[in-house]
């Protein structure tokens, strides 16, 4: 196992070199623009490396970048929790009950957000919360109330986290759906269906074990989409997190804070792909070979 | 080649039905984004300036902003720029990443398409949005710069997609036939592989329609690249600017964004039709 786990680490490793070399590429390819005025990469990673450049607040950027990071890191664990949480039961469900017009229309308001601008809803949500709340709309306001200061970062999480997951769920719940769907077309499952079976036993036992690959898969897939997404809802909700940061750079057209968010978002990406590869390469580890 | 994929287009209904449906959307918007002036940036500007804003009423459905203008047509021209904008860039790019496929196959053997799988895969980790607010800090949000970052995502995308496809295709029996039976590489592309190709790569151009539009909101709310040309007069500007004056017009930042959400479900109920009637087909209900 552990020889397992080690062969596992080093593919990981050569993969999040590739992924930050395509962050770097991109950001060098940008700075022939005419707007570019941060530097080259080098110059970049020395000033996140020793912070030596202090920010509008006095704080070295170094800091800034990693109480970003750590912020985003937050919204990034909710977001997630809640897509795992909905979006691959909701996709199964929705494979299960596709003939029943009911689900459908329970169904509907997921697909409907699968297309709604994150950013809009983060704006109404702000928006709302001041004037039906009284309470502060943008996540960096002063609080109004007199509750734990925990509980009131903890609500404002919340804010950010719900729409950067909405949307993510919908997607899942397509793509959960749709390679379902693409298992019962399978050769397999014809056969088993003219056999006579059918129902919860052919859904559960044969179409649904054979894809476990994909659904498991699926979380990768929908994360860079996501995190793009929560680049923009933290700027536009004023969340003091790696969006706002990579935002801000690029309305300045400087690289520094898209550097941050490209290495972090980028780490987590590959990270989520890796997770998912070794827990489908742990699973069929434990498929017994048949002897022949 | 070409006269079978003519004759597909002519005889199918549904392509008329898809043909209509866009045309509708993109006539509509387009006469609307050509007839209409450019909606002009509405921000607070200063105590006492006098404000003849209005809420939406039955006469001004969006509201008015703060010169007493409707916002109703500046809001759908924007909408219909960005919408037009979306749609050269998403033709333009795919049909790029279609050739890019084709030619890898062609001219790059095995390796060359698998390499543009393998690369669209790992350029796949790299979330789209943040390379375009790259991109955008470097090159501007205009319109020639973000026609061309949205083409060269779905660029990529469509090419790594078709690549992907080919590698699948390729151990189907009619290619590995028509290799025993001696067929160029040419004539594989043309005739078995061609004809498959395409409507695949329609239908992701149908479903990526949407996504770019998000997008170039996005690009146009968050303001990126404004330092070097203002993606004036499209509907993410109006959302950035609706966001500005939140507390005192929300019904501009209401109606631009529903505007927005309105638009992708239309495009994105058609990409699904699209998608049924060229890439996969109707499945049957067996549970």
């Amino acid at each position: 196992m552990i020889t397992f786990l080690l062969r596992r680490l080093l593919l990981l490793l050569p993969r999040l070199i590739l992924g930050w070399a395509a962050v770097v590429v991109v950001i060098e390819f940008s700075m022939t623009g005419s707007a570019g005025s941060g530097g080259r990469s080098p110059a970049l990673f020395k000033m996140l490396a020793t912070g030596e450049r202090p920010d509008s607040s006095g704080e070295l950027w170094r800091d800034s970048w990693w109480h970003a990071g750590l912020a985003s890191l937050e919204v990034t664990a909710l977001a997630t929790l809640l897509l795992l949480a909905f979006g691959p039961l909701l996709g199964v469900l929705t494979a299960r009950f596709r003939r029943f017009a009911w689900f459908e229309v329970m169904l509907s308001p997921f697909l409907l957000a699968a297309w709604i601008p994150g950013f809009w809803l983060a704006c109404l949500l702000v928006w709302a919360q001041f004037e039906f709340w009284n309470q502060p709309g943008f996540a960096d306001a002063d609080a109004a109330t007199g509750g734990p200061v925990r509980w009131e970062s903890l609500w404002r999480i919340v804010l950010v986290a719900v729409p950067v997951a909405l949307p993510a769920i919908g997607w899942q719940l397509r793509r959960v759906g749709g390679a379902l769907k693409r298992t019962a077309r399978a050769p397999h499952v014809r056969a088993t269906l003219s056999r006579g079976v059918g129902g919860a036993t052919l859904f559960y036992r044969h179409i649904f074990r054979n894809s476990l690959e994909p659904l498991i898969r699926s979380f990768d897939r929908v994360l860079p989409v996501m995190l793009g997404m929560q680049l923009v809802i933290e700027w536009a909700s004023r969340y003091p997190g790696l969006g706002r940061l990579a935002v801000d750079s690029a309305r300045a057209s400087e690289f520094s804070g898209l550097l941050a968010a490209g290495l972090a978002m980028v780490s987590v990406t590959v990270a989520a792909r890796w997770l998912g590869e070794t827990i489908w390469a742990m699973r069929i580890r434990k498929v017994p070979v048949p002897n022949r | 080649m070409f006269p079978k994929v003519w004759r597909s287009i002519v005889t199918r209904w549904d392509h008329y039905l898809f043909g209509v449906g866009y045309g509708l959307v993109f006539g509509f918007f387009g006469i609307t984004a050509l007839v209409v002036d450019t909606p002009q940036a509405d921000v607070p500007n200063g105590l006492g300036e006098v404000s003849t804003a209005s809420a939406p009423t039955s006469r001004h459905w969006f509201g008015t902003n703060r010169d007493g203008m409707d916002l109703l047509g500046p809001t759908l021209a924007a909408a219909g720029r960005s919408a037009w904008l979306t749609l050269v860039a998403v033709v333009l790019g795919s049909s790029s990443g279609l050739a890019v496929a084709a030619s890898a196959f062609l001219i790059g053997s095995d390796r060359g398409y698998r390499a543009l799988a393998a690369f669209q895969s790992g350029i796949g980790l790299v979330p789209a949005l943040l390379m375009m607010f790259i991109l955008a800090a470097g090159f501007g949000a205009g319109v020639g710069a973000t026609i061309l970052m949205l083409g060269a995502l779905c660029l990529g995308f469509v090419a790594g997609r078709g690549a992907n496809w080919c590698v699948a295709w390729e151990d189907g029996g009619d290619v590995i036939s028509a290799r025993a039976l001696g067929f160029s590489r040419r004539r594989i592309l043309q005739e078995l592989l061609f004809p498959r190709l395409w409507p695949k790569a329609a239908a992701t151009a149908a479903t990526l329609l949407p996504a770019a539009l998000v997008a170039e909101a996005a690009l146009g709310f968050s303001g990126a690249g404004a330092s070097v040309a203002a993606a004036n007069g499209r509907i993410g500007v109006m959302l950035g600017v609706g966001r500005e004056t939140m507390f005192d017009l929300p019904w501009m930042i209401i109606s631009s964004g529903a505007v927005l959400w309105v638009l992708t479900m239309v495009l994105a109920g058609l990409a699904w039709a699209v998608r049924r009637t060229l890439d996969e087909p109707v499945d049957e209900r067996w549970f």
